[in-house]
């Protein structure tokens, strides 16, 4: 699934000497999967985009969740 | 967000429907639960249904008197900042304008109609098959009588809809079904939600919380209180599937035996299937095969609709609200728009049993809005929508989260697997390992179709609530499952 990173990696030995920026490129799992979604304060989640929608916006006007 | 879930998703929830809330009130520092759930009408008999093995699925004797609105009432007095009115200001316009049906949503109103099928009355084809068809994804719904039902409830209140035009529409609808229902009856639902304590028991160092009876949130709890004393993450994945199909078909035995309308000793009959010594017993009867045992009256209709908010001040709300099976009796209360439940359907016919039908009594439940705690403080909230789906869903998911790893995306997006308690079928997604199915057929499970509408394995829910040494909530990480249209949002 992640040939071409592998076939890159490869080149460097190991992923142990790859540069650190490239150290998630030895553990590529998020690129074939949906992320989670990450917030700071707040979260809203349903089955339907209109729902989220009116429960974000009640929370952003600092109302408390129902 | 409830009332807004009565409009994009009217086959699975509304006002003619019932809810069930967890509550963490930042201030109290505690959970609350709130059982929304109604009961059944003042002439719900046995003897009239006669001597029948199941309660009828449709129909005027498959409906409880609507709990959802007196329970999201109870919820705003308690914790709400906001008006129902203006709560509910967008839903009444998207209802009058219109709104595009999503593409799950729209799929389950083409089930649901076929379901639901001559059972249907001429109100709800009216309203929600217009042109003899349900609608395709995208298309544009209005719902203008429903509009003008949800204007009228949130300007009076409980009373706009348990008293006056909206309870005489149900009244009369119930009762020429063939069950005499009384506006009285109706009313008798404003103020019967209750503020309950909810059920926990340990799993993986957490406290987990359910739903107490009514509901059968115990079928998950004790499923997990099992599953706490193996070693999952280090057996296979036929073996892991294995253990957790077997503790889930004994939380289903004990449910489906046990939960009604709740009593001092059911409570306490369940409180000892949760103690160590009942997991303990429990665990002890799964052996390397699948137990043979079914339950014909382990009803799997329930399909619903699930929340979940986390506030600014640390609040967090797992809220379910369902009408029951998709369109739920088929019945729809006058001209207000309001679907009827078929919540009754869950009632056992068998008089003596400990969920027999009966005027005033609430049936077994399959909602469960559920909450994880880890050092008393939420970690996870979380709910399954699918009818028995949810504690199957629940269970599953908390297992991939806390045994396997996986972020909240990955938990609700795995492959999982339903049981069905009336046949001992098991339904696995395609996408495991067909080498897993093979190990769970030598097992001695029965496996089901992996694609057909009855082993739809639920849509799920997780929000995770990532914390520093002092308790304090960092981040919020959220997962919507596929199976569903739904979405995360934050801030």
């Amino acid at each position: 699934m992640v040939e071409p990173l592998k076939r890159k990696g490869q080149r460097h030995q190991n992923a142990n000497s790859l540069p650190k920026r490239h150290a998630a490129m030895a553990n590529p799992s998020f690129l074939d999967r949906r992320s989670p979604v990450f917030a700071g304060r707040a979260m809203a989640t349903s089955s339907s985009p209109l729902v989220t929608r009116v429960g974000l916006r009640v929370l952003e006007r600092g109302g408390q969740c129902r | 967000m409830a009332g807004m879930l009565a409009l994009a998703e009217p086959m699975m929830s509304g006002l003619g429907g019932d809810t069930m809330v967890l509550v963490w009130s930042a201030q109290d520092q505690r959970v609350f639960g709130l059982n929304g759930s109604g009961m059944a009408p003042s002439g719900a008999s046995l003897a009239r249904l006669g001597s029948v093995p199941l309660m009828p699925e449709h129909g005027a004797a498959s409906v409880t008197i609507p709990g959802a609105l007196d329970g999201w009432c109870a919820l705003l007095e308690r914790f709400g900042s906001r008006s129902l009115q203006e709560l509910w200001e967008p839903v009444i316009t998207a209802a009058r304008e219109g709104y595009p049906v999503g593409e799950s949503i729209a799929g389950f109103w083409a089930v649901g109609a076929a379901l639901v099928g001559q059972s249907a009355s001429s109100e709800l084809r009216e309203v929600f098959l217009p042109h003899g068809s349900a609608p395709q994804p995208g298309q544009l719904m209005r719902l203008p009588q429903l509009a003008d039902t949800l204007e009228h409830v949130a300007r009076e209140g409980r009373q706009g809809f348990y008293e006056g035009p909206v309870a005489e529409a149900i009244a009369t609808t119930i009762s020429a079904g063939g069950v005499p229902t009384t506006r009285a009856a109706v009313a008798a639902q404003q103020h019967r939600s209750a503020w309950v304590e909810p059920l926990s028991v340990g799993f993986r160092g957490r406290d987990v919380l359910g739903m107490p009876p009514n509901s059968q949130g115990v079928v998950a709890l004790h499923a997990l209180g099992i599953l706490d004393g193996l070693p999952l993450a280090a057996m296979d994945e036929a073996e892991r599937l294995h253990h957790e199909i077997e503790a889930i078909r004994l939380g289903f035995e004990l449910a489906i035996d046990v939960v009604g309308e709740p009593t001092p000793a059911m409570l306490e009959q369940l409180r000892q299937a949760l103690s160590p010594d009942g997991l303990a017993a429990a665990r002890s009867r799964i052996t390397a095969q699948a137990r043979p045992a079914t339950r014909p009256q382990g009803g799997n209709s329930g399909d619903t609709s699930y929340v979940c908010a986390v506030d600014g001040e640390g609040n967090a709300v797992s809220l379910m609200t369902s009408i029951s099976g998709l369109f739920g009796s088929g019945l729809v209360a006058g001209n207000t728009g309001v679907l009827l439940n078929n919540r009754a359907a869950q009632f056992s016919s068998q008089p003596g049993h400990p969920n027999a039908l009966a005027p005033g009594r609430r049936p077994r439940h399959s909602i469960l809005p559920a909450m994880v705690l880890r050092e008393g403080l939420p970690e996870f909230v979380m709910g399954v929508i699918g009818g028995n789906a949810h504690p199957q869903g629940l269970t599953q998911i908390l297992v991939n989260a806390l045994d396997l790893g996986m972020n909240p995306q990955q938990a609700v997006d795995a492959p999982r697997f339903k049981l069905i308690m009336q046949s001992g079928a098991v339904h696995i997604d395609p996408q495991f390992n067909p080498a897993v199915g093979h190990e769970l057929v030598a097992r001695g499970h029965q496996l089901g179709d992996s694609y057909g509408f009855i082993g739809f394995k639920g849509g799920a829910q997780m929000v995770r609530l990532h914390r520093d040494a002092t308790g304090r909530c960092t981040s919020l990480e959220a997962g919507v499952d596929h199976r569903l249209d739904g979405v995360a949002l934050g801030f």
